[in-house]
């Protein structure tokens, strides 16, 4: 069933027309990627599904409905969550802070709850349990900011994944990361999927893609093409060499 | 209809704005740094000169030359050898130089104000001597107006042709665009940025001594009229020398000319207060209009933004001493006390919007003006409000000042960094100028007391205190601010994570700004009158960087920063807290926390020596390593 759907979305910068009615869907259950060269769009069409662009003319709809009005932060409350590509932890924070914000904010802020009390007890297991999920444990009172690349792109992992995601929207997920990394990043996004999740991925790794997606769509040209046979073997391979 | 004489008269106003704009636009241009100290600058070099003249008795001939081109660039070179050259080296933010730029203003207001005093002169001396010249076609320019035009435009077309023709202003741009890149390819990045800053003061210098004779020469007055014309470089974009003297030509005839403008009754009010305001209320309009400005200067605020620090618990009750002590004061002695809770409420709120929301704020003064008139107002049940009960009038001052806050906290959700502290200080300027100083708000306004008696007032205060100090601390450490917190860090992080950041970043600023109207509403009870220039724009600026040498992330530093102030203020000459905080702020590159984060790094090392040093536990005997091993398991040396 397809959870996330884009319609028809177009797009241009002055002259240049980026995506020229581009339509996509995230079936849940499933890891869609989608690759494309640098300048192809990808993060327009990336940033218009988060919400944080509005795209000139289609639709975004998801689970049937359709969001294409509303801002980043209510898409992230239906279940849109994204993760971006350049840090966008929460530096001051720790680990257990930057998974607690995601958590405390899956439903809008009351202002009762704003100020505090206890916190619920449900809330901070699922911090715990997402942290022990993805190995930060021992990192959980760090301050985000001093901490490992490698390290980021995985709290920026655990703060979508505590928040219950229906659809997981990853830009290059796994850029700055080692191939030992990279494939526990794989190894969890398959374990999403086969939950039930939604995976949609932005990537430039061929090699992550043909080891993790299900569908891969190719963009180029403002237009989006299937690309369900190898993709490694025509692509020029720039994906970053893990460290000696 | 357009009058010759007064579009001639302008042309001084313009021609002045002109130079002061040239020099911020210099500086800018050459080390990226927006120089609010500008018009303090301005105001040393007129100060100067007046002291080699008016006391001295030097011949102009030499005091002249001296101050223009000694003493002007002289700071300029001062400041980014002492200030601005370590935060470059380590490769602070925006913010950060920003905020040490308000810090060299405060500094040199403090040392103006401990060197001359805070009374105005009237005997500047004038470097243009006057006299009319007769034009073609029967108008007359003073020659004074005539030599100003004549350097502003010579020193706009140069700086025009040096930054767009010679080698050195490619090296400016170089430095500007990309300083290490520059750096590798051999500039010199620090002799550009020292000739930008000696450029920038000695223009500065230029226009106070000019300024000077015109208006009169005090600390205060003529640093804020020298910043107000900022309002010229920020319309010109930040960008080109001859723009800056295009619009100051242009706002300055316009202010001349809408004297011939004459209304009646309340428009006539008005449409004067626009008429003398024009450059602050340009300042305004461009920064709130012009949507490329909204990213001037954008950049994180580090400088303010931190993890906070941790305070060790016997500071609680050491703050709690200090703010209980008055009450077994004299009551003639308290008055001065009654100054620190009010003080303290204001710092918080600078603190919340600062230090946890990450904003600049340069226009508290603002929101604590408003809170102290509409404070009055309920009290006395004047303009038409209902009267009201001290405490309660207390309450609905503030969140009148809160209401205020959330209406000019709009601007400040697509603004960051530079834009959002000149947009701020506008606010607080426009407010000031609109609303303060009209005698229409002020004039017979009666202060009467919340409630009688000075202990039982300054029990009401130590209360307000409390709820806001509760308030700050529920909304610093719970759900809010994280989310507070994690929308400074990364916008579009917080927002991923389902944060409303719009809704977040208002609610400080209505928070902060009722916390600030409290603040204010109590400290003109303290002192019995409205007096307009407690909450001058400046003050804002002051206790901004107040707020952030103290370090900006911390309550208990706030509230012990208030009482430090009025008990530096009211043990030694009036001012003296101005020259103490300038030159922390001065430091500010080498102690990027503030005084917190010193008391925080000197706590740590004393724990440290406290710990037993591992080879001297080597030397004891079996017993005691037995004896030391077990008390550090209980954790006694933690």
């Amino acid at each position: 069933m397809s959870v996330l759907i884009a319609d028809r979305l177009s797009k241009r910068y002055g002259g240049l027309r980026v995506l020229d009615g581009v339509s996509l869907s995230a079936e849940a259950g499933r890891i869609t990627a989608l690759i494309g060269s640098n300048g192809a769009g990808k993060t327009t069409l990336f940033r218009c599904l988060a919400g944080s662009l509005a795209p000139d003319s289609g639709r975004v709809l998801l689970e049937g409905r359709d969001i294409t009005r509303l801002p980043a932060d209510a898409r992230s409350r239906r279940g849109l969550i994204p993760t971006y590509q350049v840090g966008s932890v929460f530096q001051t924070l720790t680990v257990r802070e930057n998974l607690l914000v995601s958590a405390e904010n899956r439903h809008r802020l009351s202002p009762l709850r704003a100020f505090g009390g206890p916190l619920a007890r449900a809330t901070s297991k699922r911090v715990d349990e997402t942290c022990a999920k993805l190995g930060l444990q021992d990192v959980a009172e760090t301050p985000a900011g001093e901490l490992a690349t490698g390290t980021l792109r995985l709290v920026e992992l655990a703060r979508a994944l505590v928040a219950d995601p229906l659809v997981l929207l990853l830009d290059e997920p796994v850029s700055g990361l080692d191939r030992r990394q990279a494939g526990s990043v794989a190894a969890l996004l398959r374990s999403l999927a086969n939950s039930g999740k939604a995976v949609l991925l932005i990537e430039h790794d061929p090699h992550f893609v043909e080891s993790v997606a299900d569908d891969v769509w190719q963009l180029a040209g403002g237009t989006l093409h299937p690309r369900n046979e190898s993709v490694v073997a025509e692509l020029p391979t720039s994906a970053p060499q893990p460290p000696p | 209809m357009i009058g010759i004489d007064l579009a001639l008269a302008g042309v001084a106003i313009g021609a002045v704005a002109a130079l002061a704009g040239l020099g911020v636009l210099v500086t800018y241009r050459t080390t990226g740094v927006f120089n609010l100290a500008s018009g303090a600058m301005a105001m040393i070099v007129a100060y100067v000169l007046w002291q080699a003249v008016r006391v001295w008795h030097w011949p102009l001939g030499v005091a002249a030359p001296l101050a223009l081109l000694v003493v002007g660039p002289g700071l300029g070179l001062i400041a980014e050898w002492a200030i601005f050259r370590p935060l470059r080296r380590r490769s602070a933010t925006t913010a950060e130089t920003l905020v040490a730029s308000t810090g060299l203003l405060v500094l040199l207001l403090g040392l103006a104000s401990q060197l001359w005093g805070l009374q105005a002169r009237q005997d500047a001396p004038a470097v243009v001597p006057s006299g009319a010249v007769d034009l073609p076609g029967g108008a007359t320019i003073d020659r004074g107006s005539l030599a100003q035009l004549v350097i502003v435009v010579v020193a706009g077309l140069g700086l025009t042709v040096v930054a767009r023709r010679t080698r050195a202003g490619l090296l400016a741009r170089a430095v500007v665009d990309r300083r290490s890149l520059a750096l590798l390819s051999g500039v010199n990045a620090d002799r550009v940025a020292a000739v930008g800053w000696a450029l920038g003061g000695g223009l500065a210098g230029l226009a106070g001594v000019l300024l000077a004779p015109s208006t009169q020469l005090s600390p205060y007055g003529l640093t804020l009229v020298v910043l107000e014309t900022l309002a010229v470089v920020v319309i010109a974009k930040l960008a080109s020398a001859v723009a800056v003297v295009i619009i100051s030509l242009a706002l300055g005839i316009g202010q001349a000319e809408l004297q011939q403008v004459q209304l009646h009754g309340v428009a006539q009010t008005i449409f004067g207060s626009v008429q003398s305001n024009l450059f602050v209320l340009a300042l305004l309009a461009g920064l709130l209009l012009i949507p490329q400005l909204a990213e001037t200067g954008a950049g994180a605020v580090a400088a303010v933004a931190r993890r906070p620090v941790h305070w060790p618990r016997w500071t609680v009750p050491l703050a709690v001493l200090f703010l209980a002590a008055p009450l077994f004061f004299p009551v003639g002695e308290l008055r001065t006390a009654q100054q620190v809770p009010a003080l303290a409420l204001i710092f918080l709120s600078l603190m919340l919007l600062s230090g946890v929301a990450g904003q600049i704020s340069l226009g508290a003064a603002g929101y604590a003006g408003v809170g102290a008139l509409m404070t009055a107002g309920f009290v006395d049940g004047a303009a038409g409000l209902v009267t009201l009960p001290g405490p309660v009038a207390l309450l609905f001052g503030a969140v009148g000042a809160g209401v205020l806050g959330l209406i000019t906290g709009y601007p400040a959700l697509r603004r960051s960094g530079l834009a959002l502290a000149l947009t701020t200080l506008a606010v607080g300027t426009v407010a000031s100028r609109f609303v303060f100083e009209q005698p229409s708000f002020t004039s017979g306004l009666d202060i009467r007391p919340v409630v009688s008696g000075g202990r039982a007032f300054y029990v009401v205060e130590l209360i307000f205190l409390l709820l806001g100090l509760g308030l700050v601390e529920l909304l610093t450490h719970g759900p809010a601010g994280r989310a507070l917190r994690a929308a400074r860090d990364s916008p579009d992080g917080a927002r991923a994570a389902g944060v409303d950041v719009r809704t977040v970043t208002l609610a400080a600023f209505a928070t902060s700004a009722g916390l600030a109207g409290l603040g204010g509403a109590l400290l003109v009870q303290a002192s019995g009158a409205f007096d307009s220039s407690a909450v001058n724009p400046l003050q804002g600026l002051l206790w901004f960087t107040t707020v952030v040498v103290a370090g900006a992330d911390s309550a208990v530093a706030a509230i012990l920063a208030a009482a430090l102030t009025i008990l530096i203020d009211s043990l030694a000459v009036p001012g003296t807290s101005l020259l103490v905080v300038g030159i922390l702020a001065a430091l500010l590159g080498r102690l990027p926390r503030g005084l917190a984060g010193l008391f925080a790094t000197a706590t740590a090392a004393l724990r440290r020596q406290q710990l037993p040093d591992p080879d001297q536990a080597r030397r004891l005997s079996p017993r005691g390593r037995a004896l030391l091993g077990s008390l550090g398991r209980l954790g006694a040396f933690r």
